[in-house]
């Protein structure tokens, strides 16, 4: 059973949610809260997974609830729902929220945004997994430029200045951006934009990924050194495995999608990095010595992969569910059924290529070995397509002179 | 100011410094003057002399009530026994802002704003320092600035009337959506009980019936769904009335109509306007209301009127907010009563915040003049309520206040329009 904690000053708000879920009793426990401080309360005599919280509340408001709740348990999802969204309440929020939802809300979706939370715990569900993202002192908040340009991009009739204009609010942002538009499409005409280009040349969906991949990598600090491992690496290869799996799956949002999913697919690997530094230094110690699959090993030692919490991170901050499976897939697509030439197929397929690519190309070891799941690609279909898309992504990493 | 008597610089340093500060204020486009506590000017920057349009040393030693007249509005002179800087040197008080005119000799006056601020050395007040600026330049700019205020109010009543809105919109979805899915699930129980009844008319046996259909019932919470539809039904007309209201306030508000001075229910507009901006004031107030409703029609522009009363009832709220901060759970209150009163329609608006201390009183209503601080307002709020009750409706604005316990805002207006008569 799921528990959730609404927290909302207007007794109608509260009474038509609860009636609302009434019908989801067997699988959601939900308790109502008139503020902060009863919220808090409930907190201290029972145990929840998610709090949904209003923002605009007298006494506590619902930035500072939520900030005092990840301090006491790290673990509960944690989203807003507010009736203000004016730039300065979601930048308010977002600091300490999973999610901002925008009253009024369809309800339809918050039942489906609460699935997909809920449907994320079930990933996890082994027991050492919910210890170690339990056990993480605080998981990141949605980084805010990703969340300023979903919430432009979500209003109707977009136009390319206010998407550029977000952008510049946040230079160092914004050269990160760029500094990846570049490097990922190096030996294009894409080499040389400046923002309003590669805004203009890449559309709205590649850039929301861009940002938001760049606010993940900077807001992972490496803890310590470790072997096998470096935050560049991690980046150069994403942006690698994003233009590959983009390749893979041709154009359409589809293509959007696992451009993101590429770009995205390693993020557990930077939790780790950051949060248990000296787990993962082990994890890629051992696949090193022993050469067995990098996943293998994560789950003999942490008990579920980087893929996973990876998966489960996006989850929680509402990302799509296409990007969500196919992160928390990567290394097992087979677990995505019926097999299809989706953003799943694209990452495995596009993260195995690159891998392969990058091992011939370097001189250095490559500790992370990704092996290509060849029943699944058989079941795709799609054996023949290898080798043309492989020599494609070869280009992409050393584009021809 | 205050000069320590026992200033630790050696009189050479502060004859460098007074060099030096003597420089730079001849470098100001402003004019400063300095003055004794006789009221004669002992120091003149030669911005001060430009606009005086005389040389700077025929400044010195004059008596500045000579020069500066205190006056309001477009530059006219009060009369000429009001001598502002000798009042004020004696009362050892700061003048804020103030519009007034130099005479010049040719009988002419040139309109400015003055500040004055008394030098004191010991508690003893030895002179004053009055800064002046341009009033025609700063009377232009005011209105821009004042615009600009009226739209920054705009954006922000904006910003908290689509609050007002999308608390209830969102509840009245949810319950909409509650009903649809109680809709269905009543009509299967309509439908099992429509096949008992098919199967009694038949003469079947109907014990497995009626024991699906209650266990049927019991799964649906039949019984909790009885008592939540009329709720929901409830909750739901009162939010769609809710944005119903806050809706046709608005419309009033912007109506072209409501901005030509017409006769007008002071009450009705009054109410408007604080359930227009309910969203600034609901978190930390309760509003009472003392309504006069004999009060005749009273000639408003109801537009400008409703922006003036939005003002005043969203300071008194953060003046409470400001209060309450400190103990958690408390709440203060805003008393909202009209009069009729003679010739007068009277509106006050009291509230329980911070209160204004008496020697801030006198400079409420000027431009600029906060005690907020940065991004929570500019100033202008009250200087437009002045300017709209005063100029625009030929009434009277005026405040009291005590320290701790609240501020009350009275406002004025003729029930008889001088302009339309």
């Amino acid at each position: 059973m799921t528990r959730l904690l609404f927290v909302d000053d207007e007794p109608f708000v509260r009474d038509a949610l609860r009636r609302l879920l009434r019908r989801r009793r067997p699988e959601w426990d939900t308790v109502f809260s008139d503020g902060g401080p009863a919220a808090l309360e409930e907190m201290a005599s029972s145990e929840f997974d998610i709090v949904v919280s209003d923002m605009r509340m007298p006494g506590m408001d619902g930035a500072e609830l939520l900030s005092q709740i990840r301090d006491r348990d790290p673990s509960v999802v944690r989203i807003i729902l507010s009736g203000q969204s004016d730039r300065e309440a979601v930048l308010r929020a977002v600091k300490v929220a999973h999610q901002f939802l925008a009253k009024p809300f369809d309800p339809p979706e918050l039942e489906a945004t609460l699935d997909r939370v809920c449907g994320l715990r079930e990933l996890l569900s082994d027991q050492a997994l919910q210890d170690l993202v339990g056990g993480v002192q605080s998981l990141p908040s949605t980084p805010r430029l990703y969340t300023l340009l979903v919430e432009q991009l979500s209003r109707p009739e977009t136009s390319l200045d206010e998407v550029v204009e977000i952008l510049k609010q946040d230079p160092a942002m914004c050269s990160k951006v760029l500094q990846m538009v570049r490097s990922a499409f190096f030996g294009t005409r894409l080499d040389t934009v400046n923002i309003e280009e590669a805004v203009a040349r890449l559309g709205f969906n590649i850039i929301k990924s861009l940002a938001l991949t760049a606010g993940v990598f900077a807001a992972f600090k490496q803890a310590d050194v470790i072997p096998g491992f470096s935050i560049g690496a991690e980046q150069r290869h994403a942006l690698m495995v994003a233009r590959a799996a983009q390749l893979i799956v041709g154009h359409g949002p589809v293509a959007d999608d696992a451009f993101m999913a590429g770009m995205l697919h390693d993020v557990g690997k930077l939790v780790l990095a950051s949060k248990k530094p000296q787990l993962l230094a082990q994890v890629l110690g051992q696949v090193q010595q022993s050469s067995r699959p990098l996943p293998e090993v994560e789950h003999q030692i942490i008990g579920s992969g980087h893929a996973e919490i990876g998966g489960y991170l996006l989850g929680i901050w509402g990302l799509p569910c296409t990007v969500v499976t196919a992160v928390a897939n990567h290394h097992a697509p087979a677990r995505n059924t019926p097999p299809k030439l989706d953003s799943v197929a694209a990452v495995h397929i596009g993260d195995a290529l690159v891998r392969e690519l990058e091992r011939d190309s370097s001189s250095e070891g490559v500790a992370a070995i990704a092996t290509i799941d060849e029943s699944y690609v058989a079941a795709l279909g799609v054996e023949d397509k290898l080798s043309a898309w492989r020599d494609s992504i070869g280009e992409i990493i050393c584009p021809p002179t | 100011m205050r000069i320590p008597a026992d200033h630790p610089d050696s009189r050479e340093a502060l004859n460098e410094s007074v060099l030096l500060a003597a420089e730079v204020l001849s470098q100001l486009t402003d004019g400063v003057l300095a003055v004794d506590p006789g009221g004669f000017i002992t120091f003149a920057s030669s911005g001060a002399a430009r606009m005086a349009g005389t040389a700077l040393d025929d400044l010195l030693g004059q008596s500045v009530d000579q020069l500066l007249a205190s006056g309001h509005g477009d530059g006219g002179l009060a009369s000429d026994d009001s001598r502002p800087v000798c009042e004020w040197l004696r009362s050892g008080r700061f003048v804020g802002r103030s519009r007034g005119a130099f005479r010049l000799r040719d009988g002419s006056s040139v309109p400015l704003e003055y500040a004055i601020a008394p030098v004191q050395c010991d508690g003893e007040t030895i002179g004053a320092v009055i800064a002046f600026a341009d009033g025609g330049y700063r009377q232009r700019s005011d209105v821009d600035l004042i615009n600009a205020r009226k739209l920054e109010g705009l954006g922000r009543l904006a910003a908290g009337i689509a609050h007002e809105i999308n608390t209830p919109t969102q509840y009245v979805k949810d319950n909409v959506h509650f009903m649809n899915d109680a809709f269905q699930t009543l009509t299967d129980l309509l439908r099992a009980s429509e096949g008992i009844i098919r199967k009694a008319h038949n003469g079947e046996p109907l014990y497995d019936a009626i024991r699906a259909y209650e266990r049927q019932a019991a799964a649906a919470g039949s019984d909790a769904l009885r008592s939540e539809i009329p709720a929901a039904i409830e909750e739901t007309i009162e939010g769609l009335d809710r944005i119903t209201k806050i809706v046709r306030a608005l419309n009033e508000f912007l109506h072209p109509g409501a901005q030509e001075m017409a006769e007008v229910d002071l009450n009705h507009v009054i109410e408007n306007a604080v359930a227009v901006c309910r969203n600034e004031w609901r978190y930390v107030a309760d509003v009472t209301w003392e309504l006069d409703r004999t009060l005749p029609a009273v000639p408003c522009y109801l537009g400008e009127f409703s922006q003036v009363m939005v003002n005043i009832v969203t300071n008194a709220a953060h003046a409470i907010s400001d209060k309450v901060s400190d103990s958690p759970g408390s709440r203060g209150s805003i008393v909202i009563s009209t009069k009729w009163e003679g010739q007068w329609a009277e509106v006050r608006i009291s509230d329980t915040g911070t209160g204004i201390p008496p020697h801030l009183l006198n400079n409420i209503f000027d431009s600029f003049f906060t005690t907020k601080e940065a991004g929570r307002g500019t100033g202008q709020g009250l200087a437009i309520a002045r300017s709209v009750v005063a100029e625009k409706h030929g009434g009277t604005i005026t405040a009291e206040s005590e320290i701790g316990e609240g501020t009350t805002l009275i406002v004025r207006l003729p029930l008889h329009n001088r302009n339309s008569e």
